[in-house]
């Protein structure tokens, strides 16, 4: 890594601060829920390094998840179903938090469920613990009840954020789902009930079959795509939602590199994760951070204020 | 356990039956690290194979670090093309190996594989042997058997089997076991999931252990994703669904649950 010679510059002229929901993050790259394991990843890299870490979808009890194979690649990108196996809130609890707290960054649950009741007994549950923030997934296409059903409805993306809001002082972000012709009437309606900040996107719903097998390759057969393939309908939402919401918006979808992140800023996105690519490259996320670094250098801005928001009118 | 995300240059790059090679790259950090059983990930150029390639080690020589593919689709394809002085991409070392520890000297260990599978065995029966441990190998193949000589140089009492006749013993594995009257302290395998199963219930009938090497569809190949699982039942009886790429691939063959959904 180049960490060591472009460290004083790095005080000297780049401020990466950014505030997303009242919370100070050193820099904007956070990890996509899902594609980040706090053990597995910092097995490579010091997590200290992040903005954030967004762990998991977790839920009120383990959850096993869906058969396999579970993943497949495509073209420019991946397709999963992996159905949120989780160990559940209470294994969390006593594993996961107090692992991510040796490390400074600041920790977003990802919370998941079939119901409200269970969205709200995991939000419950995770009051009285260290967790900095939580991101609500209404968006997961893995999962039959609840999960996309809750994100592709404004009317109950709406009632999801009013109840979670009511039970937790913790800021709440709502992850919504790209998989719906009017993303900017769901963004407006969670905002409208209370929602902190919206992460955007989640995958699209896709499919491969094995065309000499006349399989499907995924034992679920649909899955989630995610990957380079789907950057541009999320920065074309990114930019669609800036525009009608004011909390802000934590951007995703194929993010690879540090010109990738400065599309999202330049659409509205007031912080990134990374996904995907932390499985290609399980350093991923870090070394991003030090190519956002360099294009900021290169292109002579200062702070993440400067590159924001380019085309927002 | 600290994990290495390293460009490794390749030394040599050869096919050693139809459809197989043997890779060998000089890595340092593998030397120091890495374990019998574990496997790397190899990243390819091409970035339509945006997901790494799992491959398990075969052989570790001072900073060598040796390993067998067959070309079974577009990024082994693409693997076969890497020459001398090439640089690969790779991270590890990923997984937990097979447990040794339980092996004693003068003890019989017999060490199964089908097809793949059978270079993770070499460097298994290198070890075993320089234990004082006396190590059957039985290794079964389609049509063309590789690695027969490096096998029988680490220390193993080697027998072949052949689905197609064409060398060594005309059947399975099993069979050949069978018909040698082969019996062990212990076992170890890796190959074919079916291969895999009917192994495992033959050793665990005669009330031995035996571990597997398990394969599953991977995404991160690191514990990051949990794509890559299989269903284990643990000792009081409660299923799991264990990742492939961190808790295994080695398993116990009595933890596995083989028709589980
Ligand atoms: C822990 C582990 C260790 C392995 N060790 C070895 C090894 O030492 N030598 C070796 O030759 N192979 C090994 N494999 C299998 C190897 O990873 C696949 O053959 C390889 O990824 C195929 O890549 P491809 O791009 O050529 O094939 P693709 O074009 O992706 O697929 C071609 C065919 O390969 C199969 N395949 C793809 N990925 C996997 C996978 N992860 N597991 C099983 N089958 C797969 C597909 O079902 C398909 O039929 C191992 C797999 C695992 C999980
Ligand atoms: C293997 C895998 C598992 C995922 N699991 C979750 C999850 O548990 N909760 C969630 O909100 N999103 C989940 N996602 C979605 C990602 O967080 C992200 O929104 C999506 O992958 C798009 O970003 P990317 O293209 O950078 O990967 C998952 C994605 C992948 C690839
Ligand atoms: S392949 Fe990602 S967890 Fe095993």
């Amino acid at each position: 890594m180049q960490d060591s010679t472009l460290k004083q510059s790095d005080t000297e002229n780049l401020n990466l601060n950014v505030t997303i929901a009242g919370v100070k993050w050193k820099n904007p790259i956070t990890t996509a829920s899902g594609t980040f394991s706090a053990k597995e990843s910092s097995a490579f890299y010091d997590l200290s390094k992040l903005g954030a870490v967004t762990t998991k979808g977790v839920s009120n009890v383990p959850w096993t998840g869906n058969p396999t194979p579970r993943i497949a690649e495509t073209y420019g990108g991946m397709l999963n179903a992996v159905g949120l196996q989780n160990p559940g809130v209470e294994s969390f609890i006593t594993e996961e938090i107090p692992y991510i707290r040796q490390y400074e960054t600041n920790l977003i649950a990802n919370v998941a469920g079939h119901t409200l009741e269970e969205y709200c007994h995991t939000v419950k549950r995770l009051e009285d613990t260290d967790v900095d923030m939580l991101e609500i997934n209404i968006s997961c296409p893995n999962v039959k009840e609840g999960g996309i059903g809750f994100g592709t409805n404004a009317k109950m993306a709406a009632e999801v954020t009013k109840k979670v809001r009511g039970i937790t002082k913790k800021p709440v972000i709502i992850k919504l789902t790209p998989n719906v012709t009017n993303i900017s009437e769901i963004a407006k309606a969670v905002e409208a009930e209370g929602a902190d900040a919206i992460s955007l996107i989640n995958t699209l719903l896709g499919m491969r079959i094995d065309v000499r097998r006349a399989k499907t390759v995924l034992a679920n057969r649909t899955g989630g795509l995610s990957g380079p393939a789907i950057k541009p309908i999320a920065i074309r939402m990114v930019y669609e939602v800036r525009k009608v919401v004011s909390i802000p918006i934590i951007g995703l979808g194929g993010i690879m590199n540090g010109e990738d992140v400065a599309e999202f800023l330049m659409a509205g996105a007031n912080a990134v994760a990374i996904g995907t690519a932390a499985l290609i490259r399980p350093t991923a996320p870090i070394e991003i951070l030090e190519e956002l670094k360099n294009y900021m250098r290169e292109m002579g801005y200062h702070s993440i204020k400067e590159i924001q928001n380019a085309f927002c009118d | 356990m600290e994990k290495y995300d390293l460009i490794a240059r390749v030394l040599s790059n050869e096919s050693i039956a139809e459809n197989v090679y043997q890779i060998t790259l000089e890595c340092v950090d593998a030397a120091l690290c890495a374990k019998c059983g574990q496997f790397v990930n190899l990243y390819l150029k091409n970035e339509s194979f945006l997901l790494p390639r799992p491959i398990s080690i075969c052989w570790i020589d001072g900073a060598k670090l040796t390993l067998v593919y067959g070309v079974t689709g577009k990024g082994t394809k693409e693997l076969s093309a890497f020459e001398f002085g090439d640089q690969l991409r790779m991270s590890m070392p990923q997984g937990n190996g097979y447990d040794l520890s339980m092996m004693k000297e003068g003890q019989t260990a017999m060490l199964v594989g089908g097809g793949i599978g059978v270079p993770p065995l070499l460097e298994l029966t290198y070890l075993l042997s320089q234990k004082g441990i006396k190590v059957i190998t039985v290794i079964g193949f389609q049509n063309e058997p590789f690695l027969m000589k490096p096998l029988l140089k680490a220390g193993a009492d080697l027998y072949v089997a052949t689905d197609s006749g064409k060398s060594g013993f005309h059947g399975t594995v099993l069979d050949l076991i069978e018909q040698e009257n082969l019996s062990a302290d212990a076992y170890f395998a890796c190959g074919p999931k079916p291969m895999l199963r009917a192994l495992t219930e033959y050793v665990l009938q005669q009330e031995k252990d035996i571990q597997i090497s398990m394969e599953e569809r991977m995404g991160c190949g690191y514990g990051a994703c949990v794509g890559c699982v299989c269903t284990i039942r643990d000792k009081s009886g409660l299923e799991m669904k264990k990742k492939v790429c961190k808790d295994g691939p080695v398993f116990w063959g009595s933890e596995v649950v083989w028709d589980a959904r």
